[in-house]
């Protein structure tokens, strides 16, 4: 009996020390595409169905044009996409750009900040980069953009001669002084987020066994936060990407309506009171943006799923136990 | 007897007196917290006895301010602590009078959220199986959706003229989810805990469970959430006023209302509403969007503050560690 609990554990310890093939990747992966896409479809239908609700009219009346206008959107859902997928795609594709630059941004310094404060918890900076990312957390985004354009705009433009932000709708969106300001405000939360993950991670692991075995054995300090402690700090960083993701997507609107870019998030705003396409009903283009946030995030969330997998052997022991 | 000691949570013990004082000025997020949240809660109470003017009371439209004549909005002086709004309204006074609306709605939308996720936790919690399967992927369904935009698309499509009951709707549909998480995995553990087992081998009763043993330990956990989940409200309140949707807003929203750089006119002071309509401001009159901007960043800072220290209070495992 024994034998065989020991031999089992060796079976999964051997199986969590090899690099995963694809197929052993995919397989959970799998199973979780055919649940959120389920769960995608639910908000879809909620969404939409929100969206085509009119009212002032009695409520039997209010039900029967919702869920007519609901199955009408439904069964011509492709000549639907026809009509405004151009819009659609130009949209996903400019909030897509100021997201990814926004995360990267945030990962790469929140990260930065949180295992130094972390590895060093008393120190003056760790307090300093503590409080800012307590700060940063929750400061509302609209408040940050107008700082963001205060500073840009009254004090590194006169100081500098460098006009480092443009806000004119006019000027086109791919002149890259559009987007600093839009993922400079929407990385804020992301990096204060990181940091506080990566923090917590780094000091957890600082204080634990092996740490300190390895700091016995003799090995410098750099070994030691490179290839004990940092290994660990990965996976809780991993984890943070989609909530980080989230909280960007739902600065999104603001965001953008604050720096006129005519990403997703405004012309979700747009397309809510106006009627952006001539004969297309708003509420399709409601439909079709929040579904394109929804796809997103559900693949980010499966995208970092398969990267934890992949490097996690703790991740793998758990898919194979 | 002795299960329902052991099991009493954080808010059972009694630290003394000198010892609870020291844990609170050692806590200085929850003393910030506390004399903002006191603050705030000054301003809803007796606005009348704070601010100095009355909020709709207009000052004249042309006024000398150092040596030159300037027509309202007036910038932050001597008479006008904060400044004036476009008609020549004290903004200090706008500030004080419109907390209770703004605070008012964000503690509504907290309650109805913290009602909806508690309910459906508890239910997951008490029901295994199907219910639980379908109320968790629910909840993880309904995090999905950011609040901001959902709220904008109700409140915007009903019309924020339809008063009260459309913001509290819209704002409370979703953002439950965390709760449901959260009572969810509280009760799990406490299911966990050996003095539940103890008590139910002594054959302890649904209800004294309840009041010895799952209030106890689930308050100390709720309370601090509670608070943050208010700041959590007011933030979207903020962000819809940012664009243009208040409450006492007088008609429908349009695309005009969105992009249009007027500010509206309220019918009554409030935070969101001050907000509308002010976003070409800044480079011109900077204290008409950052005044009531500033309100808000202070409030949801208090709350954070306030529920963070409670948290940390009411840890009482942490305490014993320290000592």
């Amino acid at each position: 009996m024994y034998h065989a609990f020991a031999w089992r554990n060796v079976v999964i310890l051997r199986q969590a020390a090899r690099p995963p093939s694809f197929l052993d990747s995919a397989r959970p992966l799998l199973r979780r595409v055919v649940d959120v896409l389920l769960r995608l479809l639910a908000v879809f239908l909620a969404t939409s169905l929100c969206s085509f609700i009119t009212v002032g009219q009695p409520v039997l009346r209010v039900l029967y044009i919702s869920l007519a206008s609901l199955g009408d959107f439904v069964f011509h859902v492709t000549s639907f996409w026809d009509a405004v997928s151009d819009l659609v795609l130009y949209s996903y594709g400019l909030s897509m750009l100021a997201l990814v630059t926004a995360i990267a941004l945030a990962l790469v310094l929140g990260v930065l900040a949180g295992f130094v404060t972390g590895s060093n918890p008393r120190s003056l900076l760790s307090r300093l980069v503590r409080g800012l990312s307590y700060l940063g957390t929750m400061t509302p985004n609209f408040l940050l953009a107008l700082f963001i354009m205060i500073f840009f705009v009254l004090y590194v433009l006169p100081a500098t001669g460098i006009r480092f932000i443009l806000l004119s709708s006019s000027v086109t969106v791919f002149d890259p002084r559009r987007l600093v300001p839009v993922a400079l405000t929407l990385c804020v939360r992301p990096l204060a987020y990181f940091a506080t993950v990566a923090a917590s991670a780094t000091a957890q692991a600082v204080d634990a066994d092996y740490v300190r075995a390895a700091r016995s054995r003799g090995l410098s300090e750099r070994q030691i936060l490179l290839y004990h402690v940092w290994p660990n700090v990965l996976p809780a960083v991993l984890d943070a990407i989609p909530v980080a993701f989230l909280f960007s997507v739902s600065s999104l609107p603001i965001v953008e309506f604050v720096f006129n870019w005519p990403g997703l998030g405004m012309q979700l705003l747009v397309s809510i009171v106006g009627r952006p396409r001539p004969g297309v009903p708003p509420a399709v283009l409601v439909s079709f943006l929040l579904a394109g946030v929804g796809i997103t995030y559900i693949l980010s969330v499966l995208g970092v799923e398969a990267l934890r997998l992949r490097i996690d052997p703790r991740a793998r022991i758990g898919e194979t136990q | 007897m002795i299960g329902e000691a052991a099991g009493r949570g954080q808010l059972g013990r009694r630290a003394p007196g000198g010892r609870r004082l020291r844990n609170v000025a050692a806590n200085p997020a929850l003393v910030l917290g506390a004399l903002i949240f006191m603050a705030l809660l000054a301003t809803v109470l007796f606005p009348a006895q704070l601010a100095p003017f009355d909020p709709e009371e207009q000052g004249s439209m042309l006024q000398k301010i150092d040596g030159q004549f300037h027509t309202a909005p007036y910038p932050p002086g001597p008479r006008y602590l904060l400044g004036t709004d476009n008609q020549a309204r004290d903004l200090l006074s706008r500030v004080i009078y419109g907390a209770r609306h703004s605070l008012g709605l964000a503690l509504l939308v907290a309650t109805l959220r913290i009602v909806i996720g508690g309910t459906l936790g508890w239910a997951a919690a008490r029901h295994p199986g199907e219910v639980r399967r379908y109320v968790l992927v629910l909840a993880s369904t309904s995090a999905t959706v950011p609040s901001l935009l959902f709220a904008y698309l109700v409140i915007a499509t009903i019309g924020p003229q339809q008063g009260i009951a459309v913001f509290v709707m819209g704002l409370s549909l979703t953002g439950w989810a965390p709760w449901t998480q959260m009572v969810f995995d509280a009760i799990q553990r406490i299911r966990s805990e050996t003095y539940m087992e103890a008590a139910i081998a002594v054959g302890s009763t649904a209800r004294s469970q309840l009041r010895y043993y799952f209030l106890p330990n689930l308050l100390p956990v709720l309370i601090p959430a509670a608070a943050q989940e208010i700041a959590a409200s007011l933030l979207i309140v903020a962000e819809l006023g940012f664009l243009g949707v208040f409450l006492g807003a007088g008609h429908d929203m349009s695309l005009a209302d969105l992009l249009g750089s007027d500010q509206p006119i309220l019918s009554y002071p409030e935070w969101a509403g001050m907000l509308a309509g002010t976003r070409f401001e800044i480079f011109i009159h900077w204290w008409l969007p950052i005044v009531p901007a500033g309100a808000f960043a202070v409030a949801i800072l208090g709350l954070n503050l306030f529920g963070d220290g409670l948290r940390e209070a009411l840890d009482t495992r942490r305490h014993s560690r320290a000592r």
